[in-house]
């Protein structure tokens, strides 16, 4: 397969990808052929829940030529969502020699074939109210509820029987794990070294700052900071406008004389004149109603109006005040 | 819409009452739908998807877009003229589908502006009205609004390159300085009457020259590496007499310049 292909393999349609993939395995030897079919990386099974049996369950088998067998997993192959089981079914295998066991003399052995985990049933074990026991094997498994597991030392969901949810099928226990000379106890691990004084004061320095984790050298800046444009970004970025016409700027020329000559303050001599004519014409008026309308519009009428108001508010004020006088009066009298 | 109300939707009162239909429509020009232009500012946060070209556009984008059917009229003059599609109806009223083109030539036709021959494909209805107008230049400059929804995109570009250059010859002609004389009799160019050190004296050289004796002086006085470029941005536009006072300030000598 060249380099053109197996660089987008994961961009390929299903077909293709088996075919290729196909492709590969025939060009392989048999010891490195990838048993059953590829499954991608993102859909093979990484949690229990997935799996639903793990290293150590108890199975029977539902389909094969061990169907109804019961046997135990061996362990997991993640790359194909298989499980391989003791008393699985095997088919001879050249190895090439450097692949050999320690104690392997010849080039075939018996490799086992590997189980979907959807082709057998776990099996628990029950106690009577007698004492004795009893396996069942669960159709299927449900899973409700977590707890800390010591022994795996991460959250476990709790197995249960589909329809029988009070039957609990336990994780089977896993081989304890061997210390080496690298590894950390527990104790170390979980010790505190830092406690926080304060939460209202950094233990840092004043003026400790730092502006970036990133490489300070870098040579791109890197493309999730947001940028700014700049004034040549804008340059760049903006067309030439088109210049004016001959005609187009003779028009111009045009309106800005026309503006220039149109008179927008009047003179005191129009406006003598245009206030002569007026007042004229007002002089000669005799209808009373006009007189009034036009006493109505002029500065004066506001000023009369105001001023009458205020005097009916004064007299209105001095008649509350004498209502009130008479009032004490009356009261006083009826009071003596 | 009824094309002849388009006017009357607009809210443009038409010249007469009653619709035209002799007029061109240019349809397929003004119907166009153009991209949103989006005005961006200094210290505006750079969107992701923008790409800053490398150079800036050297034509003002035509107000109408680019066609996006026969394309062929993006790089000519074709006048508003596009490919028409209909039947062929023979006798027996048979009907088969056929188009009918614009008659296009190739033509080199002169600029006075430009100084050249300019080579255009154009259709024969345009080249009928450049002579009409009296040359490329006229048809290419006037500014009727259904002028500039013939051109297209390539009469847009051309119209802009004959009133640059229209603009640059008009500029050339304006001298920025009076031949006067001398003492001697000689004709000297004076670019600006102005005083320095107090005394009233003529400049004979123009503003680069001037800001060429100023910039080693502004250079040695400022702190860090005065490029000239950035010396000469912001005095491009400053009146002489600021230049002069400046000149001052550093005490040029200017005998070699200056008149008195």
């Amino acid at each position: 397969m060249s380099k053109r292909y197996t660089g987008v393999l994961e961009r390929l349609p299903q077909h293709f990808r088996d075919f290729f993939m196909r492709r590969a395995d025939q060009s392989q030897i048999p010891a490195f052929r990838s048993q059953g079919k590829y499954i991608p990386e993102e859909k093979r099974y990484t949690r229990p829940e997935q799996w639903k049996v793990l290293e150590g369950d108890r199975v029977m088998f539902v389909k094969g030529p061990n169907k109804g067998k019961i046997g135990k997993v061996l362990g997991l192959q993640p790359f194909t969502n298989s499980i391989y089981t003791d008393i699985a079914e095997t088919e001879p295998l050249a190895v090439p020699r450097q692949l050999w066991q320690e104690d392997q003399n010849e080039y075939l052995i018996d490799y086992p074939k590997t189980v979907s985990p959807d082709d057998v049933r776990v099996v628990a074990t029950l106690v009577r109210e007698d004492g004795t026991e009893y396996d069942i094997a669960a159709e299927d498994v449900i899973f409700k509820g977590k707890y800390f597991d010591e022994d795996y030392k991460k959250m476990m969901p709790i197995r249960r029987v589909k329809y029988h949810e009070h039957i609990i099928i336990p994780w089977p226990r896993p081989d304890p794990a061997e210390d080496c000379v690298f590894s950390t106890p527990p104790e170390v691990a979980e010790e505190r070294s830092h406690v926080e004084n304060s939460i209202l004061q950094f233990e840092q320095p004043a003026d400790f700052t730092i502006q970036s984790l990133r490489d300070p050298i870098m040579k791109r800046p890197y493309k999730w900071d947001k940028q700014v444009l700049k004034k040549g970004d804008i340059t760049k970025l903006t067309a030439p406008g088109i210049p004016y016409s001959e005609t187009k700027k003779a028009m111009f020329e045009e309106r800005r004389q026309i503006r220039e000559s149109q008179i927008t303050e009047m003179s005191a001599e129009v406006m003598e004149f245009i206030g002569s004519r007026v007042a004229e014409h007002l002089n000669n008026v005799t209808d009373p109603n006009f007189k009034q309308y036009v006493d109505k519009v002029s500065g004066q009428y506001r000023k009369q109006k105001l001023a009458r108001r205020e005097k009916e508010k004064q007299l209105l004020d001095l008649q509350i005040k004498e209502a009130e006088k008479r009032n004490k009066r009356v009261t006083r009298a009826s009071a003596q | 819409m009824i094309l002849a109300l388009r006017d009357v939707v607009r809210g443009v009162r038409a010249f007469s009452s009653t619709t035209s239909t002799m007029g061109r429509n240019y349809r397929h020009v003004v119907d166009r739908q153009l991209k949103k232009k989006v005005e961006y500012k200094v210290g505006d946060l750079k969107p992701r998807s923008l790409r800053i070209p490398a150079e800036a556009p050297k034509y003002p984008p035509y107000p109408y877009g680019e066609s996006r059917i026969f394309k062929r009229s993006n790089r000519g003059l074709f006048g508003g003229q596009f490919i028409v599609f209909g039947n062929k109806v023979s006798e027996h009223k048979n009907r088969a589908r056929r188009t009918w083109l614009p008659n296009v030539v190739n033509k080199k036709l002169w600029s006075e502006s430009l100084n050249k021959m300019v080579p255009l494909k154009l259709t024969a209805r345009v080249l009928r009205t450049i002579t009409k107008e009296g040359g490329l230049d006229n048809y290419l400059t006037k500014d009727k609004r259904a002028r500039i929804k013939e051109l297209g995109p390539f009469g847009w570009r051309l119209r802009y390159d004959v009133l640059k250059a229209q603009e640059r010859a008009k500029k050339a002609n304006v001298k920025n300085y009076e031949v006067l004389s001398d003492i001697e009799g000689n004709e000297i160019k004076v670019f600006f009457k102005g005083t320095y050190n107090g005394e009233p004296v003529s400049l004979v050289v123009g503003r680069r020259k001037l800001l060429q004796k100023l910039y080693p002086v502004v250079k040695l006085h400022t702190p860090g590496n005065l490029r000239f470029a950035a010396f000469n941005n912001r005095r491009k536009s400053a009146p002489f007499d600021e230049l002069l006072k400046e000149l001052e300030h550093y005490k040029v000598d200017l005998s070699d310049v200056i008149v008195k």
